[in-house]
């Protein structure tokens, strides 16, 4: 992945910073508690394609 | 680079390609040179769809930076093939854009506008992205009018089924108009607005060049021909063909017209 890509990429709902998780290929918005996934190298930033996290998450 | 290097890649052609992307891609040039952007901008392409515009702006903008944005993975999947890693391109929606706030310098959007269904939200938040002092722009085609190559099929369809008319993209996108374009993004709060024309002529060498795209069924108009009986598409096909090419060995000319629009994000205050 595309190190500046993180730079600029935001979480869509609350415009709050992402974690990468490299091995889920994944990134994480916490507050709002979704993981984006990444898709052939192309992050699918769509609240309905998002995963809720599960409870004992972090 | 060579000047058509990005844009020459798709000239095999889906249905879609030969019924609007051939002559949306010729627009994209035109809109570029009324933007006449210096170069080393961060480029931000919302609707990028397969990246016909992202093309264009490579070719020609030499920008230091070129996001896609789209909500369709299918598309962005082509548009990854034409570009290369020269674009950095993620799924979102123009109203709720997944980037940071003054993340580009030129945010551009074609031939998407009317299809958002809240474009104030959508100029809100392309707002948003765009850095004080960089500008908006987008071009919409002129459906009511001088997109030829659409309008003349409602008004042949419109003419054999009242139902029709009410279907045609013209009536459709009342946003597809110079003055109605200019209120969207005034009332957005943006400086300087302005709009022109941008408009290619499509030559077609015969009828079937023109009609077989329309077989094809994406996109409105041909979704609604692929819904008639087959009766009814040969009376359209038969009332089009004597509209247009008269004289059957020949080819003939339409106009297909865009409205560009752009505006400035005012300096931070």
């Amino acid at each position: 992945m595309d190190p500046r890509l993180l730079e600029i990429l935001v979480c869509p709902l609350c415009k709050g910073p992402l974690d990468y998780r490299k091995e889920a290929q994944e990134l994480v918005c916490k507050p709002c508690r979704l993981a984006y996934p990444i898709r052939d190298g192309i992050p699918v930033m769509l609240e309905d394609d998002a995963r809720a996290l599960g409870a004992e998450e972090e | 680079m060579s000047a058509d290097a990005v844009s020459d890649t798709w000239e095999q052609g889906s249905p879609y390609e030969r019924y609007i992307g051939r002559w949306s891609r010729r627009i994209a040039p035109g809109f570029l040179a009324w933007l006449d952007a210096p170069a080393n901008l961060r480029w931000l392409d919302v609707g990028c769809g397969t990246g016909a515009l992202s093309a264009a702006i490579l070719d020609r903008c030499t920008p230091s930076g070129l996001m896609g944005v789209d909500p369709s993975e299918g598309f962005l999947g082509l548009a990854a093939q034409h570009l290369g890693p020269r674009a950095l391109l993620r799924t979102g929606s123009a109203t709720a854009l997944p980037l940071d706030d003054g993340s580009c310098d030129m945010l551009v959007s074609g031939l998407v506008l009317n299809f958002i269904p809240e474009v104030s939200a959508a100029l809100a938040e392309m707002k948003r992205v765009t850095a004080p002092g960089g500008a908006i722009a987008a071009y919409v085609w002129d459906y009511a009018d001088r997109m030829e190559i659409i309008k003349r099929f409602w008004d042949v369809a419109a003419a054999l089924d009242p139902e029709a008319a009410r279907l045609h993209e013209g009536v459709r996108f009342p946003l597809c108009q110079p003055d109605a374009l200019q209120a969207a993004f005034e009332a957005s709060g943006l400086d300087q607005v302005a709009t022109t024309p941008v408009e290619v002529t499509a030559k077609f060498p015969d009828f079937d060049d023109y009609w077989a795209p329309f077989l094809g069924g994406q996109g409105p108009a041909p979704a609604y021909l692929m819904s008639r009986s087959d009766e009814q598409r040969a009376e359209i096909k038969a009332r089009l063909a004597a509209a247009l090419a008269p004289d059957a060995g020949r080819g003939f000319s339409l106009a297909a017209r865009a409205w560009a629009v752009r505006g400035r994000v005012p300096d931070a205050t």
